[in-house]
């Protein structure tokens, strides 16, 4: 008889209880494709957009950058319309030796029609901020359709976490720098 | 030519017993409404009565139109509070910010007096309870202040008449009788000078300041007395009050010019004209009758019946000093001027009030329930009476005056006389009511209710550096009212892009009712007819977006009750 050791009890119930999370996230939530990422590191965020807005096909991505988050250069995408919106940053940052002060705050795809029953995704590459491991950057995004709009920009109040939320802003957690 | 003899004045004794009815048809009349004031107070945040968990930074009233602060006190359990600001109004909002209060359970009083946008005084005061629902005191009378109602209708009525006169002799010596001068034993004398112009002016302009300072004793509560004091002043020409006696003013100042040069042709006339004009322009800027919605109509509406009462009224002088100076031919000529434009002059003051009327009474079944609707009615009785002295002399006296054999002349001439004087008796009351309607509450203003009922719990949450009140009424199993009120983090109201309110019990396993409430004025929604299944402690969460990609989250808890006993 195998006595299960209470480590691999522990892996069978991350296992069950990711089983049972990943499949409803991918397809319920907008989220970044990549979790984690070390602090201060060039990350290419993918927003997954599994469904629409209550049945109505997508039409718009809008994802403001959040403070911190520089060097944003987005990936354009056959049938969308690519548009950014520059503007100053609350803190500055130093880049080879130069300050930069604003920069990307808004990127959106427009003009594409993404039916509820498919799947797509957007992309852009950032530089994330150098921050301490465990810090969790929110990536707000609206999810514009045909009929309604998703407003994925909800961020957990202290004591709460993402699932407390009908429509969490999509995130990615800092590990150490490597 | 001789001039016609001259009537006798009425006997002293005629003038006492008008005067004596006048005042015995006021009192009756007045005494009910003494004590209703003007603007209403809407709502308030935290609301009259309520209990709230946590003290409030400031206090919110919301009136029915814009207001001045005149004087703002709160009390709290330990006596009066310092306020660390004054007031500060926006659109028809009030905020009155509190200092930091203890969060240890007790009562607070807010006393507010405020001046609505037609300047009047609207005065209250507001109790809650923090950690506790507070008990209601009795409600103190205010001494005083009906005495300085009576004294503020009286210097109005003065007021009106005075200005009128004024302003209408002005346009008698400008219209009807441009330069007109008469000899009296051996001298010339303007026509102006006859019916004491100047000494109407005159009393019209010290008339002014005795209005204002009367409305301002009015406004912060006082005595008649009180017009002597400073406060009275700064609070009554923080209103538009004070516009109003500055126009006023002014115009009297052309007439007073206008009249001094009156032989001197054009520019007296003109002068004369531009005097009348501006000030029954101060008739237009003040009072519950040119501040009626639409504003763009009521104003306009006023300046005209102003006009054309000033027209009618401020003939009366003139037409009884040329009666009784002016040559007989002359004297008919002018009165047959007066009488041509004065059926179009009356015709425009009907319309113009009536259009008024129907602005402020709003429904034919508040004339005889409210005390606006008995003051107008005798006011219309009283107009009907001037339009049949008015029709008697158009039709009957002023033709015999102009064509009849001489006997028939002279006693024209005497009966119209007697009829002008009546004419004045009968609109000095007609002012008089006029001056009474000022200073009572419309039916407009009466439709919406003036208390609201208790709310039943209140709770204030904090998210983005944004508050809500949150209040809901009657926090009992069944329909219930929730009221939000939003502000920004400086304090100003908080008008979110998007708003969604959100009801559950997960105790009770009871999935979020999800609601969007609607507008009901800058920073405040509401929700009605929410009906709550279930007694117990309910989560609420509300979230209002304040751009499209940030949104604040507000959660509290609501305690409901048991269903109550129906009222």
């Amino acid at each position: 008889m195998i006595r299960p050791t209470r480590a691999a009890l522990a892996a069978a119930g991350l296992l069950a209880l990711s089983a049972a999370i990943l499949p409803a996230d991918a397809s319920a939530h907008a989220t970044l494709e990549t979790k984690q990422a070390p602090s201060g590191s060039y990350y290419k965020a993918v927003i997954r957009i599994g469904h629409g807005c209550d049945g109505s096909a997508t039409t718009a991505i809008r994802v403001r950058i959040p403070e911190g988050v520089v060097s944003v250069k987005p990936m354009p995408k056959i049938g969308w319309t690519l548009t950014t919106t520059e503007g100053p940053y609350a803190t500055p940052y130093e880049s080879h030796g130069k300050t930069i002060t604003k920069g990307v705050t808004e990127v959106t795809w427009t003009g594409g029609n993404l039916p509820d029953a498919w799947y797509d995704e957007f992309v852009f590459q950032a530089k994330l901020p150098e921050k301490p491991a465990g810090t969790v950057i929110y990536v707000p995004v609206v999810q514009e359709c045909e009929k309604g709009v998703n407003r994925w920009i909800e961020i957990p109040e202290p004591g709460k976490d993402a699932h407390d939320y009908k429509e969490p802003a999509p995130s990615v957690t800092l590990t150490a720098k490597p | 030519m001789t001039g016609l003899p001259a009537t006798p004045p009425l006997p002293p004794a005629g003038r006492g017993d008008w005067a004596r009815l006048l005042a015995l048809l006021l009192a009756l009349v007045l005494l009910p409404t003494l004590a209703q004031a003007h603007a209403v107070l809407m709502e308030s945040s935290p609301a009259d009565g309520a209990r709230v968990e946590r003290p409030p930074a400031d206090i919110r009233l919301r009136f029915n139109e814009p207001v001045t602060p005149v004087a703002i006190h709160a009390f709290g359990p330990g006596g009066a509070l310092v306020l660390p600001g004054p007031a500060v109004a926006s659109d028809d909002a009030l905020r009155v910010p509190l200092p930091p209060l203890p969060a240890t359970p007790g009562p607070y009083t807010v006393s507010y007096r405020v001046t609505s946008g037609d300047g009047h005084p609207v005065a209250g005061s507001l109790l809650f309870g923090v950690g506790m629902t507070p008990e209601r005191p009795e409600q103190a009378e205010e001494r005083g202040r009906n005495l300085a109602l009576l004294a503020a209708m009286a210097a109005r009525a003065l007021h009106y008449s005075s200005l009128l006169a004024a302003a209408g002799g002005g346009l008698f010596l400008a219209l009807v009788a441009p330069g007109a001068a008469f000899r009296t034993g051996r001298d010339w004398a303007p026509l102006g000078r006859l019916a004491r112009l100047r000494v109407t002016v005159a009393l019209a302009a010290l008339a002014v300041p005795l209005n204002l300072g009367l409305t301002g004793a009015l406004l912060i509560g006082e005595s008649p007395l009180a017009l002597l004091t400073p406060e009275a002043w700064r609070a009554v020409l923080a209103s538009t009050g004070g516009t109003s006696a500055a126009i006023a003013l002014s115009g009297l100042a052309l007439l007073a010019v206008g009249l001094w040069r009156n032989r001197t042709g054009v520019g007296g006339t003109l002068t004369l004209l531009l005097g009348a004009l501006i000030a029954i322009g101060a008739l237009t800027v003040t009072g519950h009758a040119a501040t009626a919605p639409p504003s763009w109509l009521a104003a306009p509406l006023v300046g005209l019946h102003g006009l054309t009462a000033a027209f009618w009224l401020g003939a009366l002088g003139p037409l009884r000093a040329i009666l009784r100076h002016a040559p007989a031919l002359e004297a008919a000529r002018l009165v047959r001027r007066f009488s041509h434009g004065a059926v179009w002059v009356v015709a425009l003051l009907i319309v113009a009030g009536a259009g008024l009327s129907a602005l402020q009474i709003t429904d034919p079944d508040r004339i005889g329930s409210t005390a606006y609707g008995q003051f107008w009615l005798v006011k219309m009785i009283g107009v009907a009476l001037l339009l049949g002295l008015a029709t008697v002399n158009r039709l009957w006296l002023t033709p015999t005056l102009e064509n009849g054999a001489r006997a028939a002349r002279e006693r024209a001439n005497r009966l119209l006389s007697l009829s002008v004087t009546l004419e004045v008796a009968v609109m000095g009351l007609v002012v008089l009511l006029t001056a009474a309607l000022g200073t009572t509450p419309p039916p407009r203003t009466l439709v919406k209710p003036v208390i609201e009922a208790p709310v039943g719990y209140s709770s204030v949450a904090t998210a983005k550096g944004r508050q809500a009140v949150i209040d809901l009424d009657p926090a009992r199993v069944g329909a219930n009212r929730l009221t939000l009120h939003l502000a920004q983090p400086d304090g100003a109201p908080f008008d979110p892009k998007e708003l969604s309110v959100e009801l559950s019990q997960p105790a009770a396993g009871i999935e979020p009712l999800s609601r969007r409430p609607t507008r009901s004025g800058p920073g405040v929604y509401r929700l009605d007819g929410l009906t709550l299944p279930l007694a117990g402690r309910w989560d609420i969460r509300v979230d209002a977006l304040i751009d499209d990609f940030e949104k604040a989250i507000f959660r509290a808890s609501l305690t409901v009750g048991e269903q109550g006993p129906d009222k």
